[in-house]
C-alpha cells in the first residue's frame, strides 16, 4: 500500500438548513475543500459520497453542477459512519495505486425528516419493539451506572465539556455554554438521557481532498498523512454481551493502532462518536484512554478537556458541533486537519502530532452498531 | 418461519414467536444442534456454524417465560405507532439468548436492573391502519 496524504479539508457549518437543496451543501463543502487543496477538477480521479438519508445518486447530484463527471462516483451508505465509510474507500482508492488523488465529502439533511428520533430500519425486530437510539445508549449508560457507579452528572459533564468546546468552534451547531444543572434539567429523552444529551437534529456537509504521497508535494508543505485506516463490521451476537464494552470500537481501533504503529498513549487528541452523553465515556475505554470503568474520573478530572492529558472533541463533538449523520465522519477528519496545522483558533490543542477519528454507529438488531471507521493522522 | 426478524410485509413479530402455557407466555426461538447456540427471534441458518463452514439442524426451542433485566430504559420520545412513554428492556433468558421487549410499566421506582421480569402478552403499538400491535412484554417480579 502507499502512503496517502490529506491536502485539503473543508465544511460547512452545521444547523438547520430546511431551504437549501442537500446536493448544495455537498457542493460548498466539496468547493471548500478543492480550495483548501488548491486542486483543479481534472485533478480529481474519484469521487466518494457518504450520506444515510442522501437518497439516489448524491454523488452524482454534487459533481455535476463542478463538471465533475466522467470518474467513478461511489455513493455509500453506512448510517452514522457513512461519511467516514467514503473516507476509507478513497483513502483505499490511493493506497491501492488506483488513483492519486481523490475527494471524499458527506452530506445530510436531516431538518428534512421533520425531527425527533432518526427513523430506524423497519425489517429491524427491535425497531419494531419499540427500539429508539437514545434508549439503546441510555440501556448502556443505565448499566454502567449500575457497574461503575456512575451518576447522572457525570455524564452531563461531557455536555458540558461539549458546549464548551463548540462555543469556540465556528461551524458548530450549539455555540451556547451550560451547566451541569442546565443539562440534567432539561427534559427526558430516555430515562437516564435528557435532550442536552442528545446529539441534535441537523445538517451540514464535509469534504477532504486525498492524494498520493509522492504527489502531495505539489500541492502542499503541509500534508496530513493517514497512518491507520479502518472499517469494520459489527460481530452478530444474540446471547449476553457486556454492553459497556463497545465490542465494535474495542476491535476497530486495536486495527488502526496496529497499522499505525502507534499506542492510546501516543495520540494527542481524539474526535470520537459522542451521538449521547454516555458514548463518550464509553468509548475514552474502548479506544484505550484509560482502563474499563476509569471513565468517570477522566470526566471529573477534566483529562479530555482542550488542555488535558488527551483532549477528546475539541470540536464540540456530535452532541454540540452538530451531527449530520453521513457526515459526522468527514468533518471529524476535517477537525483534526485543523488541529494537526494548528488552525484551530480558540479551540486549538496545544501542538498536537497525531490524532485519531471515530465514528461508529447504525441501531440493528444483534450487532453492537452496524459500522465503525477509525483513522490514524500524523503531521 | 421468518428468519431473523425479516418479514415478507411491513409487519410485527407475529404468531410463531411464542406460545401461552399454564405458567405464562414463553418466546419460541432456535436452537441450533451443531453448536448448541439459541436465537430468538427464530432463524434458519445458524449464523455461527455458516460462518464456519459447518452444515447445522436448526430446531425450535421454548424459552423460559422468566428471565433477567439487563438494562431498562423509560422512552419519552418515539415514531408516533409507539406509545410514549413506556419501558424497554433487554432481558436475559437462562437459555443464553438476550431480547429486546417493552415493559409494563413507566414508572422507573419498579424497576432496577438484574430484577427478575416475566413476559406476558400486550399492546406495543397502534399501527398506521389504527390496528393496535400485540406482543411480549415483561412484567417485574416484585
Amino acid at each position: 500500500m502507499r502512503d496517502v496524504a490529506i491536502i485539503g479539508v473543508g465544511m460547512i457549518k452545521f444547523g438547520k438548513y430546511p431551504d437549501r437543496l442537500l446536493s448544495s451543501m455537498g457542493r460548498d463543502a466539496v468547493l471548500a475543500a478543492m480550495k483548501d487543496a488548491g486542486v483543479q477538477p481534472k485533478d480529481i480521479q474519484a469521487a466518494y459520497s457518504g450520506s444515510l438519508h442522501g437518497g439516489s445518486l448524491l454523488g452524482q447530484r454534487i459533481f455535476k453542477d463542478l463538471g465533475m463527471v466522467g470518474m467513478p462516483i461511489n455513493n455509500m451508505e453506512n448510517a452514522c459512519s457513512s461519511g467516514s465509510s467514503a473516507m476509507r474507500e478513497a483513502w483505499l482508492g490511493i493506497a491501492s495505486g488506483l488513483y492519486d488523488a481523490a475527494i471524499a465529502v458527506g452530506s445530510e439533511k436531516l431538518s428534512a425528516l421533520g425531527g425527533g428520533v432518526l427513523p430506524m430500519e423497519r425489517e429491524d425486530i427491535e425497531a419494531n419493539e419499540g427500539m429508539v437510539m437514545p434508549a439503546l445508549y441510555a440501556m448502556r449508560a443505565r448499566r454502567y451506572m449500575e457497574d461503575f457507579g456512575a451518576k447522572p452528572e457525570h455524564f452531563a459533564k461531557v455536555v458540558v465539556k461539549s458546549r464548551k468546546c463548540a462555543s469556540k468552534n465556528p461551524y458548530a451547531q450549539f455555540t451556547k455554554e451550560t451547566t451541569v444543572e442546565e443539562v440534567l434539567n432539561s427534559r427526558m429523552i430516555a430515562d437516564p438521557l435528557t435532550l442536552f444529551q442528545c446529539c441534535p437534529t441537523g445538517d451540514g456537509a464535509a469534504a477532504v481532498v486525498l492524494c498520493s504521497g509522492d504527489k502531495a508535494q505539489k500541492y502542499t508543505t503541509r500534508p496530513i498523512w493517514i497512518k491507520g485506516s479502518v472499517l469494520v463490521s459489527g460481530r452478530f451476537i444474540n446471547g449476553f454481551r457486556d454492553m459497556t464494552t463497545p465490542e465494535i470500537t474495542v476491535r476497530g481501533s486495536k486495527l488502526a493502532y496496529e497499522m499505525a504503529g502507534v499506542a492510546p498513549k501516543d495520540v494527542d487528541l481524539a474526535e470520537v462518536h459522542d451521538a449521547f452523553s454516555i458514548a463518550e465515556l464509553l468509548y475514552y475505554e474502548a479506544l484505550g484512554f484509560c482502563k474499563h470503568g476509569e471513565a468517570i474520573r477522566l470526566i471529573d478530572e477534566g483529562a479530555t478537556d482542550i488542555n488535558g492529558r488527551i483532549p477528546v472533541n475539541p470540536s464540540g463533538g456530535l452532541l454540540s458541533k452538530g451531527h449530520p449523520v453521513g457526515t459526522t465522519g468527514l468533518a471529524q477528519i476535517t477537525e483534526v486537519v485543523w488541529q494537526l496545522r494548528g488552525e484551530a483558533a480558540g479551540r486549538q490543542v496545544k501542538d498536537p502530532k497525531i490524532g485519531l477519528t471515530h465514528c461508529t454507529g447504525g441501531g440493528i438488531y444483534g450487532l453492537d452498531h452496524g459500522a465503525c471507521s477509525i483513522h490514524i493522522l500524523a503531521k | 418461519m421468518a428468519e431473523g426478524g425479516t418479514r415478507n410485509k411491513v409487519s410485527y413479530p407475529g404468531e410463531g414467536f411464542w406460545s401461552e402455557e399454564k405458567d405464562g407466555l414463553h418466546l419460541i426461538g432456535s436452537h441450533c444442534t451443531k453448536c448448541g447456540q439459541n436465537y430468538f427471534p427464530p432463524r434458519e441458518i445458524c449464523p455461527e456454524c455458516f460462518a464456519k463452514g459447518v452444515e447445522a439442524k436448526i430446531e425450535p426451542i421454548q424459552l423460559s417465560s422468566r428471565g433477567k433485566l439487563y438494562s431498562y430504559s423509560i422512552v419519552h420520545v418515539a415514531p408516533k405507532r409507539f406509545n410514549p412513554p413506556y419501558g424497554i428492556g433487554y432481558v436475559d433468558f437462562p437459555e443464553k439468548v438476550r431480547v429486546l421487549g417493552q415493559l409494563t410499566t413507566c414508572d422507573p421506582k419498579q424497576l432496577k436492573v438484574d430484577m427478575e421480569v416475566q413476559a406476558e402478552l400486550g399492546r406495543i403499538a397502534v399501527d398506521e391502519q389504527g390496528n393496535e400491535v400485540q406482543s411480549y412484554k415483561f412484567r417485574p417480579i416484585d
